[in-house]
């Protein structure tokens, strides 16, 4: 169901700097002990919250697993490195059991991803901009990167409008 | 294909690749676009622009709910303001914005913004109590900031649009142009596949007709009638044409493949072949090759060897030499060419053994018809009564007209055969002349004519021609002249029409003043056996046949004779010749008495450049008997004076060129043959200086100018006894001229003779005399090559018994030369000699009639 292949094909992609660390696979996910950065509602099968949504503060998402995305932006100036937690690590914590997925922003910017969509594969849920966390000033304190520079298929407008910021939720839809 | 086409293929051409060129420029731009377009270096920019105001108004509306002392709202406003910050600074620094900072009213509007945000930083950052108390000042700005953000979004809006229409009008150039050059490529395309269609359209009609040719070469080659035989350059028949089956016996599958040599070539010629075609291969020499016509042996396939005609010619192709020949069986052609030589062979020697019988029958026919003349001569002037003399008469005539006959139809028939070859000879016409007016001496006096002959001066002195045969001609026009005129003139005349090199055409006429002939006979005389009716007695001694072989001769000579009317009323016979002129001084031939060994007193080279002088010195000299050379200047004295020993040169001073006095002094010097010649000079006027001077330069006499005979006979006689041992015979002197007949008789021999034997057998001797040399000198006359040589020697030898008993020195002597002649060649003596001593004979002969009358 979820993307294995991406990973495998991101060794052979320029600018990408790929760090594995493996995630704790767990059924029953931890409770954040932080400020909660992201929530994740909808068709999951491993919460944390009664109401059945996941919550993650930073060191939850950490604990999933950790991506390096060196690239250039058309938001930022020249290369930077984002560090965060592929999305698709996220949805296997969370157990997802949707296709599309409803991302959020602070100010109510939604946009609809397909999970399935290989291009997913790469995305990344960074909360590090150049080692450093991101205020919502800066667009933080989660956004959703793309490895722009390895490909074409990252710097199209669709990309480019997936590529949230000031990221809050993501609704799992079927 | 014409240079025009081919100029416009390559400017098609041309225009193709350039048109091609664009084309995929254009589509390298068209893909340059599609990757352009593949990736986009912004956003959504309408919704950034346009959210830039969204969350304004959001931070507005969260700025006046932060009135409200809510912890909440305070977060709530901070939040709100991070938004429109990171808004902001999206605008800032995001690529695609990039081209807002330059608008100017971007500019003011975006300052302001900044302004704002710098200010709101340490507010929201710091403590909550001095944000809300900043808040009542914070609203205000806000509200203030209506405008610029207004004005940005919609300038954004503005400049956005105004880029995505001049991207879409660039797109949609492009589109256009792309569009436009690959029509046009199109077009190019279609119109390189019509010409490619008409070229192949094109090709094929050639190749239609390339192969139209071939079967028309196809179709030569196989009805051809001679073989055509093809071979590469190992030998192998490649070709062979339906001839060739039949004329080689090989049928075109044995043939095909096979070596010429085996098949064709005879067996011995292999090597000779092998060798030619090899030494062609390597050196390119062409023996046979494309030489024409060769005719060669051949064989067939039964191993009959047979000739043939051939021609072979090379070509050097793509694939090596090819050599093709034509050939034809010429076996028949062979055969009729031997059958016709056959035939040929065998006609002349049937044309040969029929003049062998000519020959034999005139020798037959002729000398029991001349014992018959003969015997009526001898019965003439044995003392006939006046019945017996019309009888022998009577005979005369009749014999006469035989042997006429006979000779005529002799003469015809050897004209007719070829039997009679020309032989011609250098003459000098003018002796020729004389000759033929004296042989004919007797008819004109019998008719009461006159006779002349004119050469004009134009007339070449020496000219080549048969002059027996010329004689013949001349002979019967003067005889039939004299035959058809009577008391009137007859003037034989040459003139010289022409003149090129080395050859004049000569007009010879005899015109008579006689009866004439009517025009409409003008042709028909030359017929044979034609006679014309004449109102006078005439001589019932023609055949008919003399101008018939007049004509035939001059016709062989290659001239013409007609007859025409003449001013002077009677009969013209011209003829006209083109005789070459003879290089070679003229030897006196037939028509002068003289020659250079014989009974010359002295032989003389006479120099003299004037016609008319020339002619009556040299009737002078030879009056006087003696043998003259003509020589015409200094030049040919000289040359003719190296060649032959004279006894005497009469030197005329005054000729062009090398004159006299040179000329003599050339001959003086060196070892010539007539350095020490007596010499007299001849001129019209000589001072004693000159005299003198002559004299140093080897003139010992010299005779003035108009020559008086009696003066040239005192200067001949001073050099006459330096005659020399060279010449025969005759102690007797001129046996020409008014007083030298009496010297062919001795009379003193005579008396002795005559009292010997008593006047009646001196008589009969006499007699018997004047008969033996009437028929000598009659047999000296005829034609030589009619008879074998022995009978008229032995009469000779006879007369010549008589001559000597008798005392006629002249006439002994020459007879003697005619005998020494025919015993030292065992062939008939020399023309000049025979008619030297039949002319002695004659006139010997005459005196002796005197002699008798007298008595």
């Amino acid at each position: 169901m979820m993307i294995l292949l991406g990973r495998t094909a991101a060794a052979a992609i320029l600018g990408v700097n790929v760090v594995m660390t493996h995630a704790a696979s767990a059924d029953h996910l931890p409770e954040p002990q932080g400020k909660i950065l992201l929530t994740v509602i909808g068709a999951i099968s491993h919460a944390n919250r009664q109401d059945g949504a996941a919550v993650f503060d930073r060191s939850l998402l950490e604990d999933i697993g950790t991506e390096r995305v060196q690239t250039t932006t058309i938001w930022t100036q020249g290369i930077q490195t984002f560090t965060g937690v592929p999305l698709d690590a996220l949805l296997d914590t969370v157990g997802a059991e949707g296709d599309t997925l409803r991302a959020v922003a602070l100010n109510d910017y939604a946009i609809e991803i397909s999970a399935s969509d290989p291009v997913q594969g790469e995305a990344i849920i960074a909360y590090e901009l150049g080692g450093a966390p991101m205020s919502v000033r800066d667009k933080g304190p989660l956004w959703i990167i793309y490895p722009y520079d390895s490909s074409p298929d990252y710097q199209t407008e669709q990309i480019y409008a997936r590529s949230i910021w000031q990221l809050v939720s993501i609704e799992v839809h079927p | 294909m014409s240079a025009e086409t081919n100029y416009g293929l390559v400017a098609f051409a041309a225009g193709t690749v350039l048109t091609i060129g664009l084309t995929a420029l254009l589509w390298l731009d068209v893909m340059r676009r599609i990757d352009e377009l593949a990736v986009t270096r912004s956003d959504n920019t309408q919704w950034t622009i346009s959210q830039l105001e969204v969350d304004y108004l959001r931070l507005a509306l969260a700025v006046r709910d932060s009135s409200v002392a809510e912890a909440s709202a305070a977060d709530h406003l901070r939040e709100r303001f991070d938004i429109f910050y990171s808004r902001w600074r999206t605008l800032g620094r995001a690529e695609a914005y990039r081209l807002l900072p330059e608008d100017p009213d971007y500019q003011n509007a975006a300052q302001e913004i900044d302004r704002f945000l710098d200010q709101g930083v340490p507010l929201i950052d710091g403590p909550e109590a001095a944000l809300r108390a900043a808040l009542p000042a914070f609203r205000a700005e806000i509200a203030r900031l209506h405008e610029p953000v207004r004005a940005i979004a919609l300038r954004g809006v503005d400049i956005f649009a105004e880029v995505s229409d001049r991207q879409r009008g660039e797109i949609v150039t492009l589109i256009l142009r792309t569009s436009l050059v690959t029509g046009l490529l199109l077009i190019v395309l279609a119109i390189a596949a019509f010409l490619m269609i008409d070229a192949g359209r094109r090709a094929r009609l050639a190749a239609r007709q390339l192969e139209k040719v071939n079967r028309s070469l196809a179709m030569i080659v196989d009805t051809s009638l001679d073989a055509i035989v093809v071979a590469d350059e190992t030998g192998v028949v490649r070709v062979y044409n339906p001839a060739a089956e039949t004329i080689f016996g090989w049928s075109r599958d044995e043939a095909i493949g096979q070596p010429m040599t085996r098949l064709m070539i005879p067996g011995r010629h292999h090597a000779a072949h092998e060798a030619g075609m090899k030494r062609f291969l390597e050196t390119g020499e062409k023996t046979v090759i494309d030489t024409g016509r060769v005719q060669l042996d051949a064989r067939h396939k039964s191993g009959r060897i047979f000739p043939v005609e051939l021609s072979i010619t090379h070509e050097h192709t793509d694939e090596g030499h090819i050599f093709v020949s034509f050939l034809r069986d010429i076996t028949h052609r062979r055969r009729a060419e031997d059958d016709l030589k056959t035939a040929r062979d065998e006609a002349l020697a049937g044309a040969r053994k029929k003049s062998e019988f000519l020959a034999v029958m005139s020798h037959e026919i002729r000398t029991p018809l001349n014992g018959i003349l003969g015997s009526l001569d001898l019965l003439e002037d044995s003392g006939l009564d006046a019945e017996q003399m019309r009888l022998a008469t009577t005979m005369r005539a009749s014999g006469d007209i035989l042997l006429n006959h006979v000779n005529d139809v002799l003469s015809l028939t050897r004209l007719e055969t070829g039997a009679a070859a020309l032989t011609p000879e250098p003459v000098d016409l003018r002796g020729l002349f004389d000759q033929i007016l004296e042989s004919q001496s007797a008819g004109a006096d019998r008719a009461g004519n006159r006779m002349v002959a004119v050469i004009s001066d134009d007339v070449p002195r020496v000219l080549s021609v048969d002059p027996r045969r010329l004689s013949q001609v001349l002979l019967n026009l003067v005889g039939n002249a004299n035959k058809f005129t009577s008391d009137g003139e007859i003037v034989l005349s040459a003139q010289c029409i022409d003149r090129t090199d080395g050859t004049a055409r000569i007009a010879i006429s005899v015109a008579d003043t006689g009866v004439g002939i009517a025009a409409e006979e003008r042709e028909r005389v030359f017929e044979d056996f034609v006679m014309l009716d004449s109102s006078y007695d005439r001589n019932a001694d023609g055949t008919g046949l003399g101008l018939g072989i007049a004509r035939r001769i001059v016709q062989a000579m290659g001239g013409t004779i007609d007859v025409r009317d003449s001013e002077t009323g009677g009969a013209t016979f011209r003829i006209e010749l083109a005789l070459e002129i003879a290089s070679a001084p003229v030897q006196p031939s037939a028509g002068t008495d003289v020659v250079s060994d014989g009974a010359c007193p002295l032989s003389i080279l006479m120099v003299e450049d004037n016609d008319i002088n020339r002619h009556v010195l040299r009737a002078m000299l030879e009056r006087e008997g003696h043998c003259v050379v003509e020589a015409v200047d200094g030049h040919a004295a000289v040359s003719m004076a190296a060649r032959q020993r004279f006894d005497l040169i009469l030197m005329d001073i005054s000729m062009p060129g090398v004159n006299g006095v040179e000329a003599a002094r050339l001959v003086r010097e060196g070892d010539g043959l007539n350095a020490r010649t007596p010499m007299v000079a001849t001129t019209a006027h000589a001072l004693p200086e000159e005299i003198e001077s002559f004299r140093k330069n080897g003139m010992a006499r010299t005779l003035t100018k108009p020559i008086a005979r009696d003066a040239l006979r005192a200067v001949l006689a001073e050099y006459a006894p330096q005659r020399g041992q060279k010449r025969q015979v005759k102690d007797g002197k001129d046996d020409h001229g008014p007083d030298a007949k009496r010297d062919l008789l001795d009379f003193e021999s005579l008396a002795i003779v005559s009292e010997t034997l008593g006047q009646d057998r001196f008589q009969k001797l006499l007699e018997q005399f004047i008969r033996l040399a009437t028929a000598l000198e009659a047999r000296l006359r005829d034609d030589p090559t009619l008879f074998e040589p022995e009978t008229m020697i032995a009469d000779a030898h006879q007369l010549a018994g008589a001559a000597g008993t008798l005392g006629f020195p002249v006439l002994h002597g020459l007879l003697e030369e005619l005998e020494t002649s025919f015993k030292r060649t065992g062939k008939h003596p020399e023309e000049t000699l025979r008619a030297q001593v039949a002319r002695i004979c004659r006139n010997t002969r005459d005196e002796v009639n005197d002699l008798l009358e007298e008595t």
